[in-house]
Formats: C-alpha cells, sequence, structure tokens
C-alpha cells in the first residue's frame, strides 16, 4: 500500500536504524534545532549525539549526491538529522554545557533566520 | 606625533594622542546623551543598510526600520535602475505607506489609509478624489527622500538628502583596498540571525575590537583561542589601524596544535567550498585591504564603520553586523553571513557547523553586552579602565566624544 511504502522510507534504507530519532530530530529550521538543544532532556540529547555520530561520516558521503534544498524526502529526513547532530555537538565537542553563557540575553529574544529562512525571503515576491 | 608611525611601536606609541586614561561610563548609561548622540552621530552619518544585489530588478524594494531616526525607510531599484531610499511616511497624513519591515517586488506603493500612489522614488503618482484638494503641488509632494549611495555593493543611506560629506569622503582611509572582495558571485547570502538585546549598541561594537576577551568570553567556544592554553590571543600592534572614524583589526588564528573535534573534522571533510582549505577559498586572492600584513598566521579582519557596521572578513566568509539602537539600552541586532554557496546536502551541513559556531559566539558577546549594560546603569561605577590590547575602543570612544563635542560649536 502506498502509504505504508512511504512510512517505511522516512530515511534511506541503509540508514533506517535512526528511525527512532526522526520524529523529534529531523527538525525543519535552525531555529527548532536550537530550540531543541536548549530546551531538550540532556541525557535524550546525549543518546542521540551517541547514536548518530559513528554514522556521521557515511550520512554525509551519502549526501553528497543529493542537492542542499529540497532534496527528496528521504535525505531530507537525513539530511535534518545531521543538522541536528550539529547543532547538539557542541555540547560534548566544546563547551561541557547545555548552551554557551546566556543568563543576561534571553534565548527568546533571539532569532535564527537561518540557511532556509534566508533562501525562502530572498526568493519570496510580494505581489504588486 | 609623526602622521605614520610604524607598525612596530607599542600601540599606545602609535596613538599617543588616544592617551591612557580610564574612559567615562557615561556614553554607554545616560539617556540624555544617547538622545544627543542620535542627532550628533546617527543623523549625521552613512549607514550601511544592505547590498545592491537584494535588489536586482527594477521594483525590487526593502523596508528597514532605522531606530535611532525614529523611522522607516524604504529602499527601492526604479525603472530606471537607480537605487532610491525615502522615508515611509506619507504626505497626505502622515501614516506608513509600507508599514513593517518586509521585502517584494511593486510598479507602486500605495497608501491603506486614503489611497493615495507613490512612484518607486517615493513621488506621488496618484492622489484619490483629487478634485476635493485645495492646492496640491503633486509635483513637490513625495515621501520625504534619504541620500543614497553604495560602496563594493553595500547601500549606504544619510537622512540629509544632500548630505555635506560625500560617501567616499565619509569612508575617509576605507574607500579603497577593499574592491572585488565582496564578489556577489562569490559570496551568497547564506544566514541570518536578528536580537532585541538590553544592551548600549557601543558594548558589541567594543567587544568586536578587541581580543583581549576571547579566552574568557569565548573560554570554551574558541577551541585553540583559548586562555587555559597560557598563550592567549593577541592582536599585534601592526594589524591595529585607527583610522580617522573606522578602525581595523587582524585577528591571528589560535595559537598551538589541536585536534579537530569530530563534527567540525567531519564539516571540513566534507565542506568542499565551505571550508577555508579548499582552493577556490584558499588560493582566491585578498585586496590590500584584508589581512594588509599578509600574515600567515591570519584568520580574519574586523572592520569597524563608523558608528553602526562590523564587518567580519575572512577568506571563506563575511558577515556584516548591524547595531540599530532605539534607546540607550536597547538595541536591535542584526547579523548577515554570506558564503559560498553548498552545492550539495553535505555541503549544506558543512554550512551550519560554520554557521552555529559564529551564532554561538556571537550571542556570549551578546550576553556580556547586556550584562555589562545591567552592571553599570546604577551609574555606581564612573569609568572603565583600558589596556593597550584594548586600544580600538579606546579609539572608539575618543572618535565619538570629538564628534560629541564638535557638536556644539556646530
Ligand atoms: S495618510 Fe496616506 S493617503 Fe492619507
Ligand atoms: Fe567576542
Amino acid at each position: 500500500m502506498r502509504g505504508s511504502h512511504m512510512v517505511s522510507a522516512v530515511l534511506p534504507s541503509q540508514f533506517a536504524e535512526l528511525t527512532e530519532f526522526v520524529a523529534q530530530w529531523a527538525l525543519p529550521s535552525e531555529q527548532a534545532r536550537f530550540n531543541q538543544r536548549i530546551h531538550a532532556d540532556p541525557a535524550n540529547i546525549k543518546h542521540f549525539y551517541d547514536t548518530i555520530l559513528p554514522w556521521m561520516d557515511r550520512i554525509l558521503v551519502h549526501l553528497r549526491d543529493f542537492p542542499p534544498l529540497d532534496p527528496p524526502a528521504p535525505e531530507l529526513n537525513l539530511m535534518r538529522l545531521a543538522l541536528s547532530c550539529v547543532e547538539v555537538s557542541r555540547i560534548f565537542e566544546a563547551w561541557g554545557q547545555q548552551d554557551v553563557r546566556a543568563d543576561f540575553l534571553d534565548p527568546a529574544r533571539f532569532t535564527c533566520v537561518g540557511y532556509e529562512g534566508v533562501k525562502h525571503s530572498l526568493s519570496r515576491k510580494v505581489k504588486p | 606625533m609623526p602622521v605614520n608611525p610604524p607598525y612596530d611601536f607599542p600601540m599606545k606609541r602609535r596613538y599617543e594622542e588616544l592617551g591612557t586614561n580610564p574612559v567615562s561610563t557615561e556614553p554607554v548609561i545616560s539617556a540624555e546623551y544617547f538622545e544627543a548622540e542620535r542627532h550628533a552621530v546617527f543623523e549625521r552619518s552613512w549607514l550601511m543598510v544592505g547590498r545592491e544585489s537584494e535588489l536586482p530588478n527594477p521594483g525590487d524594494f526593502f523596508v528597514k526600520r532605522i531606530a535611532p531616526w525614529k523611522s522607516t525607510v524604504v529602499v527601492a531599484r526604479g525603472r530606471d535602475g537607480r537605487i532610491n531610499a525615502f522615508h515611509d511616511v506619507c504626505p497626505h497624513r502622515g501614516m506608513h505607506v509600507c508599514g513593517r519591515e518586509q521585502r517584494g517586488n511593486r510598479k507602486f506603493f500605495t497608501c491603506g489609509s486614503h489611497g493615495w500612489v507613490f512612484g518607486l522614488d517615493g513621488r506621488v503618482v496618484g492622489v484619490s478624489e483629487e478634485s476635493w484638494f485645495h492646492t496640491l503641488d503633486k509635483d513637490r509632494l513625495r515621501m520625504p527622500p534619504v541620500a543614497v549611495d553604495s560602496w563594493e555593493g553595500f547601500i549606504f543611506i544619510h537622512r540629509d538628502p544632500a548630505p555635506a560629506e560625500s560617501l567616499p569622503e565619509f569612508l575617509g582611509e576605507i574607500n579603497i583596498g577593499y574592491g572585488g572582495y565582496f564578489d556577489d558571485i562569490f559570496f551568497k547570502p547564506v544566514g541570518r540571525y536578528e536580537a532585541d538585546v538590553k544592551m548600549n549598541y557601543k558594548f558589541y561594537l567594543d567587544s568586536s575590537v578587541e581580543a583581549y576577551h576571547a579566552g574568557y568570553t569565548h573560554l570554551q567556544n574558541n577551541t585553540g583561542q583559548n586562555a587555559k592554553s597560557g598563550t592567549a590571543l593577541r592582536l599585534e600592534s601592526s594589524a591595529t589601524r585607527l583610522y580617522r572614524r573606522h578602525r581595523t583589526i587582524g585577528v591571528p588564528i589560535g595559537v598551538g596544535i589541536r585536534d579537530l573535534a569530530p563534527i567540525e573534522g567531519l564539516a571540513f571533510k566534507h565542506g568542499g567550498a565551505i571550508t577555508p582549505y579548499d582552493s577556490r577559498v584558499k588560493d582566491r586572492p585578498l585586496p590590500s585591504g584584508i589581512n594588509s600584513n599578509r600574515d600567515e598566521n591570519w584568520a580574519f579582519d574586523i572592520l569597524e564603520i563608523y558608528p553602526n557596521a562590523i564587518l567580519f572578513l575572512s577568506a571563506p566568509l563575511y558577515a556584516v553586523i548591524g547595531l540599530w539602537p532605539s534607546a540607550v539600552d536597547r538595541c536591535r541586532f542584526e547579523v548577515e553571513v554570506y558564503m559560498n554557496e553548498p552545492s550539495n546536502a553535505a555541503e549544506r551541513v558543512a554550512l551550519e557547523y560554520g554557521l552555529v559556531s559564529l551564532r554561538d559566539v556571537i550571542r556570549e558577546d551578546l550576553n556580556i553586552a547586556e550584562g555589562s549594560t545591567d552592571a553599570l546603569a546604577s551609574g555606581a561605577l564612573k569609568e572603565m579602565q583600558l589596556s593597550d590590547q584594548e586600544i580600538a575602543v579606546r579609539h572608539s570612544y575618543s572618535v565619538l566624544n570629538q564628534v560629541m563635542k564638535d557638536r556644539l560649536t556646530r
């Protein structure tokens, strides 16, 4: 059935082991990934990072063959997982804490337009 | 002092006129000072508002809030290909014609209040129910113009429609030396961040032109440029150039050898032309104004264009920061990042590493700027202390104080 085929193609088949992370980490924007990184449960973030890290080289090799904007759905999900891995990586690879110091500048007053946001705003034309 | 002191002099000897005294906190905490600064500084300076490449076609426009003018400005490319700028205020009874910040393409602008219509230069082209008016001079009526000019593809505006000082005069020493770097084919907009910050805008200027803070504010972030290593990042006297109004510093890459972090290493491995090691990036010649010492250990330049623009200039990327203060302790912060466009989804992921690293370093600086603004608000502290490594900060206050003094004798 068409519907079940689409569900099974959440990720390219060779990355199916990462399917458990799609719902929480295949997020559509830098803002969503940033919010997730600063608000998610630390143990949950670490489980995601530890699991996906050994896959990252293979993921990036695979993604070389796809466009940066709007790849097919399985690759889009895979790219979004990789982008979330980048987002959380500095917790473990640089800071040793969930965010940089933010005791004065409330993250709620900081907006990430991000790559897709910039591309979207450049292509958007208001009708006369 | 000599006009061109040798670059290898200690900074305080190169710029003896700046002195060595502490600087007053008044410019960062006084509401009266800020009000005077709006007029003396922001209403009398050319301000960078975007790139010409954002408006490729006739009819393309953007609307930008210019908070220190208490104005909103429309920047539009006309049918004749020229870029016009004018205040977003209707000459009928003063409503915003465009309203909030936006971008798009139009043939005309129409005021939603009573339907007056304006051309891409802000001139009135249609008055609804015109016969009811008495003495309309339609040729003279327009949304009030502001001056526009450009430098290296950047659009600048000046509140005075016929400014006494041209943009090249205003830019002075930096008017030349940057040709060819800001190539719109090579560098594409790839990221943008915005923030409403409870800071005096000068705190962000200050942290941008000294490396002293890097090993502390960015302790865990600038892996390699790290105070823990015992060899803190230090600015070379020769890479610090303080001009009549503007200033530039060259920042070296981190000292010592270190291993790349796992994701950092993968970003470099798969990043293609997003990375500094790609030949398209590495072999691209830089104009004389950038890394002007031709230092092999160079990482990036900071160019501060008085009064509110900061350019981060490196081989793989440049970023443009705009500081738009609305009050002594409020500032709209904007940064636009330009880099090679990723050509595949792996490079897109590598790009993210560069973007989020830059973003979180910026957030550390903004956090300190907001914290400092809050801490100084009581007025308990009257002066700030500056070291030789912070001489560009001293220069910034010196330029500002001179402008503020001159306004009284003008
Ligand atoms: S205020 Fe614009 S038409 Fe009246
Ligand atoms: Fe900094």
